[in-house]
Parts: structure tokens; sequence; C-alpha cells
């Protein structure tokens, strides 16, 4: 995948990237060729090979000879062409998938799924007396609703030619993110309403504005003791730093006293311990304050059914003169397993 | 979700009648309750004071994966006439309780079995509740020890004339 910038004025100044995107992080190509031409394509700079490996260095080597050839212009221009704003919105942090198997769908296939019903029953008998039979009733299905989210971005054309860098990528970032986050919302719906149906058990409040010790433990000790026990959880980082204030028992004593060595280090560098209660954590600052969710595997929870990957559709508009891009996903959700999800409620 | 009710089983189905049928009605009809047959031959749902043509058994074999445990109408079904024994919990019953050994049993509303005497059909009794001091049960979810299910075993007679 390649990446152009555009310039401001009227030159064209392309930077190639040779690396796609991945999630949460800017384009950082292994390797590159960067290159300034003039409108005429005449070659004003270039550094790198094809075989050239640290492309930031590249980079700053391009600038620096293009600021040493002395025109301001040409500097301005290649200046504004990598330089982008810094981000004020940090990236969204999908969460809500760790609790649900993955069950693509092809478009117009039945995306039925199987209820279970358990009815195993073995019974006291004599050894003249026939057994009591037992038969598998009917095998209900169930059909999960399918919801369509879709987000569109128009980029105008005298846009890309005046603010000098890669917009439409920034934008795009933010559509994805916003698009994982509605996602997220419905998924944390089934959530809600999973642990509602057993809310006595699986919804445990507390007070206090904090992530307890206490909480875990009994949820964890309730998990056990019907045979869902959990195995991963889902909370806000400064929710999890929230273990610097655990204690066992008075306050006189240390935190964490009769931890591993190696939690205690933990705690000290990071304000949280791994695997406390072989806990598997799944961490989100998009994950509200007020809320940590745990589970158990998300092959004994429920599905989330998808009609593949993301699609989209990009048109050109002369009138309007601008590119329109549009982005679409279908998704459905559903708990099979009410009794394997729980929730920590967290008041002032 | 679905519409699972409860645990109801014929437990002796080698020494039951069994009578096809089908259902006149939709979303009336499900394993365990108490039918009878019109002048068509078409299965309906029994109510307090009806006779009793037999205990429907449907599996629904449907190619379209149904949903619900409830017949379509015009779905076909069997009833278990003559001597039969159910294993039941407390949702086959009127009233949603489980009735005590030794409780005589008769057609109640909604095809359900009841303990209610007046106006209505005698059908049955409760022959066992437990066995050499355990209960009749069966596991229910989540799974944990106290998830159980307690059931009676019921001896009904449909249908001998």
């Amino acid at each position: 995948m390649t990446n152009t910038i555009q310039a401001t004025f009227d030159e064209l100044v392309t930077v190639g990237f040779t690396e796609p995107t991945f999630e949460g992080k800017r384009p950082v190509p292994a390797k590159a060729k960067f290159v300034l031409r003039d409108p005429s394509n005449k070659l004003v700079a270039s550094v790198g090979t094809p075989g050239y490996n640290n492309s930031l260095k590249a980079l700053n080597e391009l600038l620096m000879q293009t600021a040493m050839a002395g025109d301001p212009g040409q500097h301005r221009m290649f200046a504004e062409a990598v330089r982008e704003p810094i981000r004020i919105l940090s990236r969204y942090k999908s969460w809500t998938g760790t609790f649900f198997a993955e069950d693509p769908r092809a478009w117009g296939d039945d995306n039925k799924i199987p209820v279970d019903n358990p009815i195993g029953a073995a019974f006291y008998s004599a050894m003249d007396s026939r057994p009591y039979a037992i038969t598998p009733g009917v095998q209900q299905y169930v059909r999960p609703q399918f919801f369509t989210e879709k987000a569109e971005l128009n980029i105008k054309w005298h846009t890309i030619k005046t603010v000098g860098w890669n917009i439409m990528a920034r934008r795009l970032e933010e559509v994805a993110d916003e698009l994982a986050r509605r996602r997220d919302a419905k998924a944390r719906g089934f959530l809600v309403a999973g642990v509602a149906a057993n809310s006595a058990t699986h919804v445990l409040s507390n007070s206090g504005n904090a992530f307890l010790k206490a909480s875990i433990d009994s949820l964890l000790k309730l998990s056990a003791e019907i045979g869902w026990p959990i195995t991963q959880g889902a909370i806000n980082p400064g929710r999890l730093m929230d273990m610097t204030g655990w204690t066992n028992g008075s306050s006189t004593s240390l935190p964490y006293f009769w931890a591993p060595e190696n939690s205690r280090e933990q705690v000290y560098r990071q304000l949280y311990a791994d695997a406390y209660g072989n806990v598997r954590w799944t961490v989100s600052k998009d994950i509200g304050m007020g809320e940590i969710w745990f589970s158990g595997e998300p092959e004994d929870i429920g599905y989330h059914q998808t009609h593949g990957e993301a699609q989209s559709a990009s048109a050109v508009d002369i009138h309007l003169m601008q590119d329109e891009h549009v982005i679409y996903e279908d998704h459905a959700f559903y708990i099979g397993n009410v009794f394997n999800v729980w929730e920590n409620t967290i008041t002032a | 979700m679905s519409d699972v009710v409860g645990f109801v089983q014929i437990i002796n189905p080698n020494q039951c009648e069994w009578v096809p049928s089908t259902a006149k009605n939709a979303g009336e009809l499900r394993t365990g309750h108490l039918a009878k047959l019109d002048s068509s031959g078409r299965a309906i749902i029994c109510t307090t004071g009806d006779t009793s043509d037999g205990v429907v058994f449907n599996n629904r074999y449907q190619t379209y994966a149904p949903t619900s445990v409830y017949a379509d109408a015009g779905e076909e079904l069997s009833l278990a006439q003559h001597n039969v024994r159910m294993l039941c919990d407390s949702t086959n019953f009127d009233g949603n309780t489980l009735p005590s050994f030794g409780a005589d049993l008769y057609v109640g509303p909604s095809g359900l079995l009841t303990t209610a005497v007046s106006g209505t059909v005698h059908v049955g009794k409760v022959v066992r509740s437990a066995y050499e001091g355990a209960n009749m049960d069966v596991r229910t979810p989540p799974g944990g020890a106290t998830n159980l299910n307690n059931l009676v075993e019921v001896a009904l007679h449909i249908a001998y004339n």
C-alpha cells in the first residue's frame, strides 16, 4: 500500500510509504525512498534506496537537504508535506471482541444458532425394572438480528490542496474508531442484558470509587462455585491502577506484602500487577470507570456474527468537487450462556 | 432467546399408544401438554373440565430450523395415550407448583396438570417424588452443586374410553 501526501502551492510533492498502517499507530515504513520533484517533474532532492531501512532518518535527511538548498519555498513545501497536526483525540481501543466467538456468515446465509437444552438424567432403579427413558426434544434455534453501521467521509478537492498533509488518513482513522465504538456499544448492550438475567449474583456493586480486591475475590469465588470460572476481564487502565491501594486486612498492613516479588515490582512500575486470580485483562481507556466486565472464554459465552470485513465504496463528485468515501459493516451479537458473564459496578 | 420450557419427559414410550394428529392452531401445543381431538381429528389444547385424548409429543423436525417449541397450525405431532408415565418439573403443573407425593391429578387450564378437584377430569396421580429418600431431580444451568430441578413421576390414564 502506498500513501501520498500533497503539498500546498501548485507543486506536487510525493512521499512514498511501503508499509501498510496498523491499528493504533501511524504509518511507519520499513523501507522508503523519498523524492521531491517540482511541477516539471524535475528531481529536486532525494534520499534512500529501495534497501534503505530507517525511514525516519531518511526523511530527516531529505528535509535537511531541502533546507540546505536555500529555497524557502521548497523547504516549506516539503515541511508541510510531512508535518501532521499533533493528535488531540486518542485512538479508540475496542474491547468487547474478547467476549464473543467470531462467527462470520456469508450474505444470504441462514444465521441460525442452535440453543442448548440440557436434559441428561439418570435415576436409581432396580435390577428387573425398566430405566426412565429420556428423549431430547425440539432443537430450537435463534437468529440474531444484524445491524448495519455506516460512515461517510467527503474530502473537498480544495481541502486536499490547502492543508498540505495527509488529512484523509487521519480522518479515516477517526471514522474507523467511531465504527468500532458503535460496535462496542451494541455488544456492551448484550453484556448488560446478560448479567441482568441473573443480577443478584452476576452484578456486584461496590462504592468508594475504586476497584476493590474484595470485589474481584467475591466474583472469582462465585464463578468457580458454579463451574464457569472467570478467566478474563475488561477494565479501564486507570481503574486497574486502583490495585495500588489494595491491602490485606488492617490499615497497618503493607500493600501486597503477601504477593510474589515480581507482582510487587509490577505494581511499583506500572501501578498494577498482571495475573491476579489468573485473570487475563483487556485494558481499554474506552471502558467506563464505573464498570468492570468478567467472563470465561468467548466460545462458552456467545457469538459475534458478521458479513465479512467492512465494505467501502468511493466516488468523485465533480459538481461538489469532492471525493466521497463510504464504509459500512454488518454485525450481530448473541449470548448463549448468561451465566458466564459478570459485572462489577463501581460507584462514588 | 428461546422459549425452552422446563423438564417434561415421557419415560415409558414403549408402553404408550402413539396416535398421530396435527395441530389445529399455531403457537398452542408443545411436548407435555394435554390435548384433545376435534371432530376433524386435529389436536387442540385442553382446558379445565376437558377430557384429554393424549399427551403431546412433538420434536418439530422442520427444515426451517424452528425457534419455538410450539407447533405451527397443521404441523404433525403425536399423542401418547393409555398408560403414560412422565417425569415433570413444576412448569407442567398449573400454578407452577410441584405437587406432593400421592396427589391426584386432573386436566387443568392451558394443557397443564392440576391438583384442583372441582369440575375437573381425573387423569392420574403423582406416584413418585423421591427414591430411597433422594429427590428425583436433574441438574440445571449454570451447573453448580445446588442448581437442581426437582421432579415428580406421574402416572396417567388417558383415552381408555
